[in-house]
């Protein structure tokens, strides 16, 4: 599975001590240094960056998650974040407040008000892009599907030019990960907050809810109010794109999941083992707060630690068959959107996204392939995901009304 | 049969109310929550793929033993 190059390839005993998870050729051998972690040593030290441990182990993985106490958010990111982000940079009890304010606003129920603006979306984009017959999935359908749903629910903005810029600029950090794209994202959310907070009308929406929200019984900083509008909206853009670009791969790879991904139960049944097996985040970090030990492995305040929700996710001890997908498992405990008080909290949101956008494209095009001679890109780092995608398929006969059935 | 969701096992995970919508939701503090405790039999069929989803075994119920 693994592809090494050059002649001599170092023993994965000796690149475990240097594993850089940010080295594009690192990446390549990712699997086999995490083998060999989890079944050697599940805790490895790395001397990359600053040096940091990588929890590689599924119950290790848990243990750190569901510990905030011993294990800090503040610096969530592994080489840190450009602004702080709560509440993916919060630690209790803040954390919990935060999330109070912000979860019924990402619950399934209140986000079904949006579905037939994402139906709506998808139908739009596919529309140029089918007849075509052949078209890139990543940079042409995954980045401003997941671009444009986020900034419709996120931002909520009724000026249509800024809400379009906003757009622009979440597909630039997307599929270009240029940087002044995010802070130009972040000035362009401080001032829609701020007009919002001028008119003071009170909306049903997010950005209303940051603006209502309170921690320790004070209002938020423009500056929390920013990060927390900044997380939720990147916070779902290279991930559900991520899952996106990964299901469709599997089915060019393997025609038959097709059939599977047609049939309307595949989101409760199925969705999940490809999330699993793709894990579009492949980890997160945490700052140890006092001297520890985790699985044996003595950890010292201070310490960074990276939690490697893709290992957790491969771990044989947990999921039989690890590398493969597989539809029968019995429950299926994957860490692919974190664990504990910190999980993902545009899960309902990307589930969402990810059933109505298959739905879309499943009802107009069939027989999915990577045109011969192409070659498919995938990025390496916290996100995992497929950059460069291009499929050619056929186009079905348009029953009209089917697609919704 | 009487459906309980144990709020401390609960990790959130959303599958329940994914895959029984009838059942189950996600309260406002990200815990899934039970909406018919007492359901008819028509719904066993919808418990029984909630209980067997839960990735945390967070889901009880009274009618079924657990090992």
């Amino acid at each position: 599975m693994t592809t090494v190059r050059g002649a001599t390839p170092v023993p994965v005993d000796q690149l475990a001590p240097h594993f850089d998870l940010f080295d594009p050729v690192h990446n390549e051998r990712r699997w086999e240094v995490l083998d060999f972690a989890r079944s050697e040593c599940p805790v490895i030290k790395t001397d990359a960056d600053d040096g940091y441990r990588i929890v590689t182990r599924y119950e290790d993985v848990r243990t750190v998650l569901t510990d905030a106490e011993t294990f800090s958010s503040v610096e969530a990111g592994l080489r840190g974040m450009p602004v702080p982000m709560p509440p993916l940079t919060e630690d209790p009890p803040n954390h919990i407040e935060y999330r109070k304010a912000l979860n019924h606003y990402l619950t399934r129920t209140f986000l079904s008000r949006y579905e037939e603006s994402i139906r709506q979306y998808a139908r739009e984009l596919l529309d140029v892009l089918v007849p075509r017959g052949r078209f890139e999935f990543m940079t042409e359908f995954a980045v401003p599907f997941t671009s444009g749903n986020l900034a419709k629910v996120i931002l909520a903005d009724d000026n249509e030019v800024r809400l379009q810029r906003a757009i622009q600029l979440a597909a630039d950090i997307s599929s270009y990960g240029r940087n002044e794209a995010f802070f130009e994202l972040a000035e362009l959310a401080e001032e829609l907050l701020e007009e919002r907070m001028a008119s003071g009308s009170e909306r049903d929406d997010v950005l209303s809810a940051i603006i209502r929200a309170t921690v320790q019984g004070r209002p938020l900083t423009m500056e929390e109010r920013v990060g927390a509008t900044m997380i939720l909206f990147t916070g779902g853009l290279d991930t559900t794109k991520a899952a996106l670009g990964s299901i469709v791969k599997h089915i060019a790879d393997d025609p038959s999941l097709e059939a599977r991904v047609r049939d309307p139960e595949w989101v409760k049944r199925d969705l999940d083992e490809f999330l699993r097996l793709d894990s579009p985040i492949a980890f997160m970090a945490r700052t140890v707060t006092k001297d520890t030990e985790l699985n044996g492995c003595p950890l010292k305040q201070g310490d960074r630690v990276a939690v490697h929700y893709a290992s957790a996710n491969r771990d044989a001890s947990q999921f039989a068959n690890p590398d493969v997908l597989d539809f029968e498992r019995q429950r299926n405990p994957h860490a692919a959107f974190g664990i504990g008080p910190h999980r993902c909290i545009g899960l309902h949101f990307a589930r969402l996204q990810i059933e109505i956008g298959f739905q879309e494209l499943l009802s107009r095009i069939t027989g999915i392939r990577v045109p011969e001679g192409e070659t498919v890109h995938t990025s390496s780092g916290v996100v995992q995901s497929h950059e460069y995608l291009p499929i050619e398929f056929d186009v079905r006969e348009r029953t009209p009304g089917a697609a919704a059935e | 049969m009487t459906l309980t969701i144990d709020s401390k096992r609960c990790q959130g995970h959303g599958r329940c109310c994914l895959v029984s919508p009838e059942l189950f939701d996600m309260n406002d503090d990200g815990v899934g929550v039970v909406l018919v405790s007492e359901p008819g039999s028509e719904y066993a069929r919808a418990a029984e793929i909630a209980l067997d989803n839960c990735p945390e075994g967070a889901i009880t119920d009274s009618a079924r033993s657990l090992s």
